[in-house]
């Protein structure tokens, strides 16, 4: 009966330092790869990613999302549901921090999808790629133009520096 | 590469589908043949009484609907024809782990497991993995891994997961067509001739897009949706209905009575009787202490649904019902649900609040997964076209906020309770 995760959900943004804009793409797309990559920092927040237009999107999230905007209208939602504390502190911290430095990059919304991207592939998608240098062709051939080698190289290193790749890049 | 067709089934929706050897081979797997039996649209035949369709026929009606969409963008050279068969097959398999009662108990088991988990396609990647499916597709040289990927969203091909999961799927075409002819509700009719001959992809290969000349019918195609969502799939009586059927689960499953999700796949044999028979059984035998639960399941084996006392709906909606909507859904909520179940004098379990998921003509509020439109030059989602009709109602939000109660005598004390305690 009562929207938990909606609780779990506010908490979480909050945790990794984000705001919910809904009002533009570049607010939505923001959220949801800072969500996408609190999960897998491992924060089990129950979003299952598919990969779509700009890499990994929830749509259950997108929905949440927005319900959740409506909810804030009434009240806080973590006054509501205040039993739902169960965050893990850790996974916010770990990926609190990896955003940060995506965001120390410049442009929050294309680092912030090139991370997000970079990881799905290396960790989700079908076929999985045989070692780091075929993420990186996979990444380019799934948005031409969109992101240069140099880029893609300096985000895998960011991922491995920060837990979420363990493999080295090859050479 | 086409397919070759071993045998034609005859549907209501769609007529004759040509079937192949692999997905025949499939089709008469026990775990397929589950399919049987269960209910496409949960339990709204108590309303709409030829509703009795099953997630069989939705399971081949997506594929057909599939291998048209897939033939017209193979002839297109949109997609390599050699992908046909894998696209048909993940079509077939989408709804292999679908729950008793279609979505009904898959809420009830997102609600307790989480969205990711709980989910249908998680408990299809399973069946699939752990099942017979899994060697007649590797024995036909489909990789089982492939099309769990496809059903999931995971495949490294955009297009493919669009194709499968998007505003505007194989899943919903099939799924409209199939629910307005069996509860007769005619405004799910899809003009399928008209969106297949117009259907192209985006220019970065991972969206569907309908040419400008197809604009109308997929106007139509959400208008249609619109309508179904509010006639049929939210129905004050048929949510009545699975809105008890989800609390009598949720608590069989608490009884250890219903599987919890580990227990859903022990094994093939026991998930083949896992459907909806197997609860309806497990609802008449219930011999529990629980007086509450019995009474709610001697209602909903007898079609007496819980009632309506308080609906507060909008499409545009001023600022003094966006009021009213904010008060009612306060209602969900622990501390001030005990308030009106004591000013009520109602007991708190008899006070039901529901929210349908609102309903959108466009879903505007997506991005990647949006329905798209091929002008001359460039592609632009449908909400964005000043052309088109969704661009005006696209951005508008049919909300329909509900609290229901045991029956008519409850439903006095529990509207004067709203009104004491919400001021509505």
């Amino acid at each position: 009966m009562v929207p938990g995760r909606l609780s779990k959900l506010d908490m979480a943004i909050k945790e990794i330092g984000m705001d919910i804009d809904l009002s533009t793409f570049r607010g939505r797309l923001e959220l949801q790869k800072s969500i996408y990559l609190l999960q897998e920092a491992g924060q089990d927040l129950q979003y299952g990613y598919g990969w779509y237009l700009s890499g990994p999107y929830s749509r259950d999230l997108t929905r949440d999302l927005f319900e959740l905007q409506e909810v804030a209208r009434v009240s806080k939602p973590e006054e509501l549901e205040p039993s739902v504390r169960a965050l893990d502190i850790g996974a916010g911290k770990k990926a609190r921090k990896l955003i940060e430095d995506l965001k120390r990059l410049g442009d929050s919304a294309y680092w912030l999808e090139l991370a997000a991207s970079l990881h799905f592939l290396n960790e989700h998608a079908y076929p999985r790629p045989s070692d780091s240098k075929q993420v990186i062709v996979d990444l380019q051939e799934s948005k031409p133009g969109k992101f240069n080698e140099e880029d893609v190289k300096k985000v895998y290193e960011l991922l491995r520096r920060h837990g979420f790749i363990k493999a080295r890049l090859s050479e | 590469m086409s397919v070759v067709f071993e045998k034609h089934i005859h549907d209501s929706v769609h007529g004759y589908i040509g079937i192949t050897a692999v997905e025949r081979e499939i089709i008469d797997t026990p775990v397929f043949q589950r399919l049987r039996h269960i209910r496409h649209l949960g339990l709204a035949d108590f309303v709409y009484p030829a509703a009795s369709h099953t997630r069989f026929s939705h399971s081949l009606g997506s594929m057909f609907v599939m291998d048209r969409l897939a033939t017209q963008l193979i002839s297109n050279g949109k997609i390599e024809s050699n992908v046909l068969q894998k696209l048909r097959l993940a079509a077939l398999l989408h709804d292999l782990g679908h729950y008793p009662f279609s979505h009904v108990v898959e809420g009830v088991m997102k609600d307790l497991y989480g969205k990711a988990d709980g989910r249908h396609e998680s408990l299809t990647e399973k069946v699939v993995q752990k099942t017979q499916v899994q060697e007649i597709l590797r024995s036909n040289g489909q990789d089982p891994d492939e099309i769990v990927s496809i059903v999931r969203g995971n495949h490294k091909n955009k297009l493919y997961n669009f194709l499968l999961s998007s505003d505007f799927d194989v899943d919903r075409i099939d799924y409209l067509l199939r629910d307005a002819l069996h509860t007769g509700v005619a405004y799910g009719y899809v003009d399928v001739n008209r969106l297949v001959r117009t259907v192209t992809v985006d220019p970065e290969g991972a969206r569907l897009a309908v040419l400008e000349k197809g604009r109308q019918a997929m106007e139509n195609f959400l208008i249609g949706r619109y309508h179904m969502y509010q006639t049929v799939y939210y129905h004050k009586t048929v949510a009545a209905f699975e809105l008890m059927l989800k609390t009598i689960y949720s608590q069989l499953v608490s009884s250890s009575i219903m599987p919890d999700l580990n227990a859903v796949f022990a094994s093939e044999d026991q998930f083949c009787k896992f459907d909806d028979h197997y609860v309806w059984t497990k609802m008449a035998e219930y011999a529990g202490t629980n007086n509450y639960l019995k009474e709610l399941i001697t209602m909903l084996r007898t079609r007496q649904p819980i009632k309506v006392v308080f609906e507060e709906t909008s499409l545009t909606p001023d600022e003094d019902t966006v009021k009213k909507q904010s008060r009612l859904r306060l209602v969900q909520f622990p501390l001030q649900h005990d308030l009106l179940s004591k000013t009520s004098g109602v007991e708190s379990e008899w006070i039901f609040f529901l929210e349908p998921p609102s309903i959108h003509l466009m879903a505007s509020q997506e991005d990647d997964t949006a329905i798209m439109v091929q002008k001359e030059d460039k592609c632009v989602q449908l909400v964005e076209d000043n052309t088109s009709i969704v661009n005006l109602l696209g951005k508008s939000t049919f909300l329909s906020p509900r609290v229901y109660t045991r029956n008519d005598e409850y439903r006095d004390k529990v509207r004067k309770g709203i009104t004491a305690c919400f001021g509505i």
